[in-house]
């Protein structure tokens, strides 16, 4: 029964994939198969659920749906001819001044700052939250590498050099103090 | 183009350039976690492939379990090592029996069992053993390695997103994957299909080995305030709670009989390990980790005392949120809740992680080439890494084989040698192609050829071998049977 529900929830992942293909080729009308697909991932995630319970499901549906797509994909696969090109001439680059600088100060908001930002969340939340021990630590423990790889992104994409680094340390003392304060 | 999309475009480029920072900072780090993690996935399987003469147990009845724990006490008491004792059953997936004592310094020794119970010295599996700790701390010594790690999934875990933010087509080329033309779009389309469609399986394996990863670091800092300094109180609301220290000597609990108790608790019950803490002192605690089918954390804890006494559930199946996402994490992490298929499912998603990074490099290479500030020099570096890595595996696995090289050193010798080698190599990528063909065929022939008793799981992986190598040779075939430009100004994209 389960390798029969498996077969058939892999099957359903399959025409989903195929119909949200078909709503990638068109340009117009493309709730139908939107919507059907939807519909066919719901039927495959019900079957994954029947067969090995809804925990274990959800993962499967997401993984099948992948494996599928890359088939799909694969299948589809455009061949083109080796392209030729010409060797091009480096255009004259204009470095930043002080550009080792400018690593390090990137480098310690985006590395030691940003995770104490991310800490001090993950603290305030662990000493705030009205929820059982287990519950408030593994919260924030996923809560702090989620925000630290955040504003490790924002550090590095952002044209200001002080100011990201500057407001996470602001954060960082800020909830750091308060938790501290509530812990008390 | 008009005024307000311009503040969108400039933040997607800078998106991107931040995306662009963290490949190449963390690039070949990632690589190299993603690829062994990949791997990792099927450490058990490469364990039975390597030691084939380890002796199987098919299942453990409670009898079975209870001389087993006997055996690996004793044995345990003579190595000094009787602070903790684990004994793991055979599981469908795994059908070995293993003892493992640590004192209370943290000083371990682990044996094998047979079908009957008996302690038989460890059949090492070198390679394996190297291939879990190069994924879990690349070797570096604790706690750092592990916390190193943690840092480059969380950098893996920073790269999806800018990555996710930062490529605004990728839903809308969904579907697409073009082959053979231009180097850096092929590249382009094949980063982006991976990062698309395998997006959900990214974020799960990154954010929990980024967690597993900094796990001790993040409960020291959060038990700091958050449980004022208090560690163990911390540890205990996750992990259970700890054996109650009574040095005072006791006998050893019988095992059997507490199976046979948990058996009329559950029936149908399947022990997967059977811990006993404080041993044979009278706060000693005994824990059984049960399976737990249908859940995502594969098994529950149940804690006994040293008279047979049920404590207690851990609640990793029915608990708090808390206790239930502890749980899933490694199962999460190493798709160890589906049996062999779906850890064929994770080896391959991972392999696809990896190439995810090699080809995020390679188009910052390519995009360099294409501005016309090609890099030769850092193009062959990085095929040296993405290239050289299957290479070097299968070297320290093939030193690990004939017994001519331990695995670590065998790793970093080839790793170094080709890291020296590949600036200066001319066609690195073919060199490394034909290289990883010629090990894995020979990997998979000498096992065959060298290891008795011929099992399923063995025969399966070298048979796996074997055909990777004759894929590798039809890929170099195919390679060489492409025409060159002969013009001197212009260079054919392969």
């Amino acid at each position: 029964m389960t390798i029969l529900l498996s077969l058939a929830a892999i099957c359903c992942s399959a025409v989903a994939v195929l119909l949200l293909w078909m709503a990638w080729c068109r340009d117009q009308r493309r709730h139908t198969p939107l919507a059907a697909s939807l519909l066919a991932w719901v039927i495959a995630l019900a079957m994954w659920t029947t067969a090995f319970g809804l925990e274990v499901g959800i993962p499967l549906t997401l993984e099948t749906a992948a494996i599928v797509a890359f088939i799909f994909i694969l299948s589809r696969i455009e061949f083109r001819k080796p392209r030729i090109v010409r060797e091009r001439h480096a255009p004259t680059v204009v470095r930043p001044r002080y550009r080792w600088l400018r690593g390090t100060i990137l480098g310690i908001g985006a590395g030691p700052v940003a995770f104490a930002a991310s800490a001090g969340v993950g603290i305030l939340f662990a000493t705030t939250a009205p929820l059982a021990d287990a519950t408030r630590l593994i919260l924030a423990g996923l809560l702090i590498p989620s925000l630290w790889a955040s504003t490790m992104i924002w550090v590095l994409a952002s044209r200001r050099l002080v100011l990201p680094s500057a407001s996470l340390l602001g954060i960082a003392v800020t909830t750091i103090a308060t938790s501290v304060m509530v812990a008390r | 183009m008009n005024a307000p999309a311009m503040p969108a475009r400039n933040f997607t480029r800078q998106l991107l350039a931040s995306h662009s920072l963290v490949g190449v900072i963390f690039g070949a780090l990632i690589y190299l976690i993603c690829l062994s993690g990949a791997l990792a996935v099927v450490a058990d399987e490469f364990e039975q492939w390597e030691r084939p003469d380890a002796p199987v147990v098919t299942q453990a009845d409670p009898a079975l379990l209870g001389r087993a724990a006997s055996n690996a006490y004793s044995a345990a008491k003579a190595a000094k090592l009787d602070h903790a004792v684990f004994v793991s059953a055979a599981t469908p997936e795994f059908p070995r029996m293993t003892a493992l004592a640590i004192d209370a310094k943290g000083n371990h020794r682990d044996w094998n069992l047979d079908a009957r119970g008996a302690v038989v010295p460890r059949a090492t599996a070198s390679w394996t053993t190297f291939l879990r700790e190069h994924h879990r701390t690349l070797h570096v010594p604790a706690p750092f390695g592990i916390w190193i790690v943690g840092l480059i999934g969380t950098a893996l875990l920073a790269g999806l997103f800018s990555g996710l933010l930062a490529h605004r087509r990728i839903i809308k080329d969904a579907f697409r994957l073009r082959w053979g033309g231009s180097k850096r779009l092929a590249n382009a389309d094949l980063h982006n299909r991976i990062g698309v469609w395998a997006m959900p399986f990214h974020f799960i394996v990154a954010l929990t080995g980024s967690l597993l990863g900094l796990a001790s670091l993040i409960i020291l800092i959060l038990a700091m305030v958050a449980f004022k300094g208090d560690t163990n109180r911390a540890v205990s609301a996750i992990a259970g709670a700890p054996a109650i220290a009574d040095t005072r000597a006791a006998p050893l609990p019988d095992v059997a009989t507490i199976v046979r108790d948990l058996d009329r608790r559950q029936p149908g019950a399947r022990v997967e390990s059977v811990q006993l803490d404080d041993v044979a002192t009278r706060g000693q605690q005994v824990r059984l980790v049960v399976a737990a089918p249908g859940h995502l954390t594969r098994a529950e804890v149940w804690s006994f005392d040293g008279n047979g006494r049920f404590l207690g559930r851990l609640g990793l199946t029915d608990g708090n949120v808390g206790v239930r996402i502890y749980g899933m994490l490694v199962p999460l992490h190493f798709g160890t809740y589906g049996g062999i298929i779906l850890k064929l499912v994770y080896l391959v998603l991972g392999l696809g992680m990896a190439i995810l990074v090699a080809t995020g490099t390679q188009i910052l290479l390519a995009r360099r080439r294409d501005q016309g500030r090609a890099s030769p020099r850092c193009e062959n570096v990085w095929d040296g890494i993405v290239w050289g890595q299957p290479v070097v595996l299968l070297v320290a696995a093939l030193g690990a084989l004939l017994n001519a090289a331990p695995p670590l050193p065998a790793y970093w010798a080839a790793t170094i040698m080709i890291l020296i080698a590949s600036p200066f190599a001319r066609a690195i990528r073919a060199t490394l192609r034909i290289a990883t063909a010629i090990t894995a065929g020979a990997l998979g022939l000498l096992h065959l050829a060298m290891t008795r008793p011929v099992t399923g799981m063995g025969l399966a992986i070298d048979m796996m071998l074997l055909v990777g190598a004759a894929g590798f040779v039809t890929m170099i075939a195919h390679k060489r049977g492409q025409k060159r430009c002969p013009s001197s100004s212009a260079v054919l994209e392969t």
